[in-house]
């Protein structure tokens, strides 16, 4: 039993599983490359949106440094704000969705075809890119917003400071206007994703400067000139992981977890632990502590918007709650079990199964090149059997002669 | 260890594992690749019928697959005085060239499991249980290797030794005459029996091979044409050699 040292190997293990698992920078600077162009199209002079300084920023999990690679044939889903200077007395829903929506399908613009669907979806409209790039933008129209239960200062100020409103075809206010505020209940309109990723950067504020101190000595530049997108920290690290285990124990279910509260509930039991090991075994069972029972409604607030509940889906579907509780007991125990000897041979097999075939070869591919020797042997790819089977070989017409020197 | 290496043998192991489901891929604790675990086997050769399993551990090399894997008994089932390295224990498969020559056909781990570890194993088996080895072997050192030479180009010790200086020497004119006295060009007659084994051997390799072999000649009282059979650099020493003793032997005359 070397449960010290399994703990250290892991450690690297779990780093080597989420590097596996991370967006290349160069899909993150494509990304950047794409909004980026968007808002200059959106900003050009003979826009109808020029007046209205339109402002474009990733939101999500490209935002968050939390994407992980798309499995199989899906694609890189990338979310981007499109803020107007505008008030929700100005204009309605839908006509600020039709204002973004007729410049990006202008005649002269390149995004004219890659509009799809044709008449947006519920709260955006996407760009298809092309096949090979495997990219969708998702751009968000959306005006800044100030709602009284955040000017009551419920919310911090530098947080409330970035609230939105977005557009959705599913409110009953749609074609004439906002919903009406104030009966308490959350509003599908609101929005902070700028709130949620600055709430989110503070609650791994000590190794996210940490990293980026570490990342500034090494490329010798200066702190100031790191972004936050260079480097992860372990609550970033543990959440990729996480989405990928739940990825493929979901099989794309309908009942699979949101990534929002995934996410949520990780940064809320983090700790800034620097070890990957001790930080997904302090992050898992910590998440359950999370979760509100607000008589018999599961609630997973969020954290910038306390009348929003990521989780409202679980009301009608109790079922998705019970799953989520399973997976979260199933991750536990399986990495319980991994520190054991037993469990520390076999890594190579529980990451094949639970983080898929290719994903937990290329991670064993990047373990096992480490110079770094380890204490016991490490299985990479097990056994199919205990017993040797003795299959017919047929000898050669003339083998080898045995020789020795 | 190099990504890519690791990433072959990774996906060589299905078809490993298709065949030998008891073998493993680990990362030992020096940090190298190993496949080891029990490997079984039934061969049929020349009437000796049999059935064996062995415990076995093949190491990777970093230049996998341009270079062959190298392999050991671990569970002490064959005697240290039965073909292996006395040093590392690992298993003498046959004359270092060619092991390297036929793994280079396939350049797979099944393969070198299938056409090189089980031959060598059901040879053990079959010493043990019938005292014979079905396909021969070679003798210790040097003499067995000339034995292989001499076999691979179907010639006499003198001609072999002749042949092996080309390859040591890195360079033989295609169109001269061929060593063995034949009379044609060396394209026309040994040449080809050469380009079999250059590839797989640096001509450093085979200059050392030569020069234990002429050694061992000497050792014998055998005498050699030095000047045909001599790694050219071997020769050279020579002379500089005797001219040192001739010019000092010129100096003890005055």
């Amino acid at each position: 039993m070397n449960e010290a040292e399994n703990r250290h190997q892991l450690n690297h293990l779990l780093r080597d599983l989420a590097d596996t698992l991370d967006v290349p920078p160069s899909k993150y600077a494509e990304a950047k490359d794409h909004y980026r162009a968007v808002g200059d199209w959106l900003n050009a002079d003979d826009s109808e949106l020029a007046d209205f300084s339109p402002e474009i920023y990733a939101q999500g999990s490209f935002a968050l440094g939390t994407a992980v690679r798309p499995l199989g044939d899906d694609e890189y889903d990338v979310d981007a704000v499109c803020l107007l200077d505008l008030t929700d007395s100005q204009v309605t829903q839908s006509e600020l969705k039709e204002m973004v929506g007729r410049r990006l399908k202008h005649p002269s613009s390149r995004y004219k075809d890659k509009i799809d669907p044709e008449d947006g979806g519920r709260r955006c409209w996407t760009i298809q890119y092309a096949d090979d790039s495997q990219f969708h933008l998702d751009v968000l129209p959306a005006l800044p917003d100030r709602p009284e239960w955040l000017r009551a200062g419920s919310v911090d100020d530098d947080i409330a400071a970035h609230a939105i409103r977005i557009t959705d075809t599913e409110t009953p206010d749609y074609l004439i206007g906002w919903p009406a505020e104030g009966h308490g209940a959350h509003d599908p309109t609101r929005s902070n994703p700028k709130g949620y990723a600055t709430w989110f950067k503070d609650r791994m504020r000590v190794r996210l400067d940490e990293a980026k101190a570490s990342l500034a000595i090494e490329k010798r530049a200066s702190v100031e000139d790191i972004e936050d997108y260079e480097v992860r920290t372990p609550l970033q690290r543990v959440i990729q992981v996480l989405k990928r285990h739940r990825d493929v124990r979901y099989n794309g279910g309908d009942d699979r977890p949101i990534s929002i509260i995934i996410t949520t509930l990780a940064a809320n039991a983090y700790d800034n632990e620097a070890n990957l090991y001790e930080a997904i075994l302090k992050i898992v069972p910590g998440m359950r502590q999370h979760i509100e029972d607000r008589d018999g409604v599961w609630w997973v607030p969020n954290p910038v918007n306390p009348l929003e509940n990521f989780a409202d889906k679980w009301e009608e579907s109790p079922r998705k709650a019970k799953l989520f509780f399973e997976w979260l007991d199933a991750v536990e125990a399986e990495y319980q079990h991994l520190i054991t000897d037993e469990g520390f041979r076999k890594v190579g097999t529980y990451l094949a199964e639970s983080y898929g075939q290719r994903t937990g070869r290329e991670a064993m591919t990047k373990y096992a090149s480490r110079a770094t020797s380890v204490a016991a042997p490490v299985v990479i790819v097990p056994s199919k059997a205990s017993e040797a089977t003795r299959p017919r070989v047929e000898p050669s017409s003339k083998p080898s002669k045995p020789w020795s020197c | 260890m190099d990504q890519g290496v690791i990433n072959i043998v990774i996906e060589q192991m299905d078809n490993v594992q298709a065949e030998h489901s008891g073998l493993e891929l680990v990362r030992d604790t020096d940090g190298r690749l190993c496949v080891r675990g029990p490997v079984g086997f039934a061969m049929d050769y020349e009437g000796h019928a049999i059935e064996d399993t062995y415990e076995i551990e093949i190491v990777i090399p970093d230049d996998f697959p341009d270079a062959p894997p190298t392999v050991k008994e671990t569970a002490g089932a064959i005697p240290a005085d039965f073909h292996q390295f006395k040093s590392s224990g690992t298993l003498c498969l046959g004359a270092p060239v060619d092991v390297r020559r036929r793994f280079a056909q396939h350049r797979t781990l099944i393969g070198f499991i299938n056409g090189q570890v089980i031959p060598y194993l059901y040879s053990y088996s079959c010493y043990r249980d019938h005292g014979v080895l079905p396909h021969g072997e070679l003798d210790h050192g040097s003499s067995g290797l000339l034995d292989y030479y001499m076999e691979h180009f179907g010639a006499t010790g003198l001609t072999t030794l002749k042949l092996l200086k080309c390859l040591a020497d890195g360079f033989a004119p295609p169109l001269g005459p061929c060593p063995c006295g034949s009379g044609r060009k060396l394209r026309d007659c040994h040449g080809p029996k050469l380009d079999e084994l250059r590839p797989h051997y640096q001509p450093e390799l085979f200059e050392f091979e030569l020069r234990q072999m002429i050694n061992a000649a000497r050792a014998a009282d055998i005498d050699l044409p030095d000047q045909d059979v001599m790694p050219t650099r071997m020769w050279r020493q020579k002379q500089s050699r005797l001219r040192k003793e001739a010019n000092a032997g010129k100096r003890k005359c005055k």
